[in-house]
């Protein structure tokens, strides 16, 4: 037995992915269906927004002979929360795998974020989290290697002097503090949950954010993330290989977080 | 992409029993080329047998990791056996046990040398092996009490911590390279096999706390297992996290949540 080991397939395992039109949570998306699960993207948007993306995920699903759909979804709205549960139940029959990637983000330090901008990111961000898993836990309970995976960030565990993001960084702070209380309080239901901490990824998200001006010379490694390395390690956490790693933040940036000062 | 060692060269330390077996053993099935670094002749060849007769490829080096020489001659043997090496898994370790009043100088100084100067020196040696092919995965070993502390293994927990911020510190230091440097944080896989060690410094002290406590630590409801540890270190060690250096990865069962 060579390569292709058992470890990262999972076979008749029903997995939702927020976010996941576009960037990461699309990657994570293909990387679970690549892999044998069946996967709902649910998005406030259908189409990527990268134009150089010209399918849906739904059909990169697809094209892995896996089942895909799409549900309209604003995490951040529990009417949709509920209604992409509900959803999945009636196509899947249940819940293995749940990423929590849905997420925005505005730059400003805290005098400068105006209180509607600061609103909405905490609403995507942590909200939406508390939307999702209200109605999912339960079904996640009920599945035999339930899997929470909470997409955070390296902004959640060092403050970044490049640009201020006062209302990110304090939301996936909360995240990343969400995840461990969750894994204690689901671990006896065997439900394992971690954050995945990324750092600068070449998403379109990083194009707005930083307005050209890349922090990704920053990274110890001498390459830049991609969305792929993202879907890697949630593909690992959502396996059997990962069965006995809970209330972990992992941190995949290159290391990024720990500098290139020497 | 997976998880794939096929025909890769994988020097695993500690390898003749527990947590470093069973790396060892997984690595050998996922095609790589191991060779079985411990101090004990026997258990090293045991892990070997067990490979073949798996039908993979594998070789034991009895050296102890704290000298030197032995560390350089186990790299040239590994090279002219195998090739430029591709993964290091820093596993041997020991631990130390007693009240801290009672531990002795000789039991503190021989934990740091073999966790921290045989993890330096493995790292450093096969380094320079790595740097021939231009990458490389250099996995080290910490331990919840790397985080936690621990009264009756002071020595052990302080190595352990030690050896997060010497993965840190090495990651950028060898990031150039191509080479990723992580460290795997275990908590307890059973006290009978004393699982992360292969030297045992001082009989265990007899207060020490029992399974049955651990596993109420830990959310999971359950100790880990050699295989556990040893699913997550492919992990760390396979192209599937190549933009992961300088990190952690924590395989308890949520203890440190």
């Amino acid at each position: 037995m060579e390569g292709e080991g058992p470890f990262v397939k999972l076979e008749n395992r029903a997995a939702v992915v927020t976010g996941a039109a576009s960037g990461i949570g699309r990657a994570i998306a293909i990387e679970l269906a690549r892999n044998g699960a069946d996967v709902i993207v649910a998005d406030v948007r259908e189409a990527p927004k990268s134009k150089e993306e010209n399918t849906t995920t739904v059909e990169e699903i697809e094209s892995h002979g896996q089942r895909g759909a799409f549900v309209k979804t604003d995490v951040g709205d529990s009417d949709d929360t509920k209604n992409l549960i509900t959803e999945t139940v009636e196509r899947f029959g249940g819940i293995d795998i749940f990423v929590n990637n849905a997420g925005i983000s505005v730059e400003g330090k805290i005098h400068e974020t105006p209180r509607e901008d600061w609103n909405n990111v905490q609403n995507v961000n942590m909200n939406g989290i508390y939307n999702c898993m209200r109605t999912a836990i339960p079904h996640l309970q009920e599945s035999d290697s339930g899997r929470v995976i909470n997409i955070a960030s390296q902004r959640g565990m060092r403050g970044g002097a490049v640009d201020a993001k006062a209302a990110y960084s304090s939301s996936k702070g909360a995240v990343i503090q969400l995840t461990r209380q969750m894994a204690i309080d689901y671990g006896p239901d065997g439900i394992t949950v971690n954050a995945i901490c990324p750092g600068p990824i070449d998403t379109s998200m990083n194009d707005m954010d930083e307005s050209g001006e890349f922090i990704f010379d920053q990274i110890t490694l001498p390459y830049v993330g991609q969305p792929e390395d993202i879907g890697n390690a949630a593909l690992f956490l959502a396996s059997d290989a990962g069965r006995y790693i809970t209330g972990h933040a992992l941190v995949v940036d290159g290391g990024y977080l720990v500098g290139t000062e020497r | 992409m997976d998880l794939d060692v096929s025909g890769e060269v994988a020097v695993v330390t500690g390898a003749g029993r527990n947590i470093g077996r069973s790396i060892s053993t997984l690595f050998a099935s996922e095609g790589a080329k191991v060779i079985v670094v411990d101090i004990d002749r026997e258990r090293a060849t045991e892990t070997v047998d067990m490979i073949e007769a798996d039908g993979g490829e594998a070789r034991a080096q009895t050296i102890d990791v704290t000298d030197e020489g032995q560390v350089r001659k186990m790299v040239e043997y590994t090279e002219d056996e195998f090739g430029p090496i591709d993964i290091l898994v820093n596993n041997a370790a020991v631990k130390e046990s007693s009240e801290f009043l009672e531990m002795s100088t000789n039991a503190f100084n021989r934990t740091v040398e073999v966790n921290l100067r045989g993890t330096f020196l493995c790292t450093r040696e096969v380094s320079k092996s790595m740097q021939k092919s231009g990458r490389g995965s250099i996995v080290n070993f910490s331990s919840t009490s790397g985080h936690r502390g621990e009264k009756y293994s002071v020595a052990y927990a302080t190595t352990k911590a030690g050896i997060l911020n010497f993965t840190r510190s090495v990651a950028k230091a060898l990031a150039d390279d191509g080479i990723r440097v992580n460290t795997i944080t275990p908590t307890r896989t059973g006290k009978t096999t004393l699982s992360d060690s292969n030297v045992d410094v001082e009989s265990r002290h007899s207060d020490d706390v029992e399974d049955d406590q651990i596993r109420d630590m830990i959310p999971m409801g359950r100790l880990g297992t050699p295989d556990d540890i040893a699913t997550a270190t492919l992990y760390l060690a396979s192209p599937l996290s190549q933009f992961i250096t300088g990190a952690e990865l924590q395989v308890n069962g949520g203890r440190l949540a």
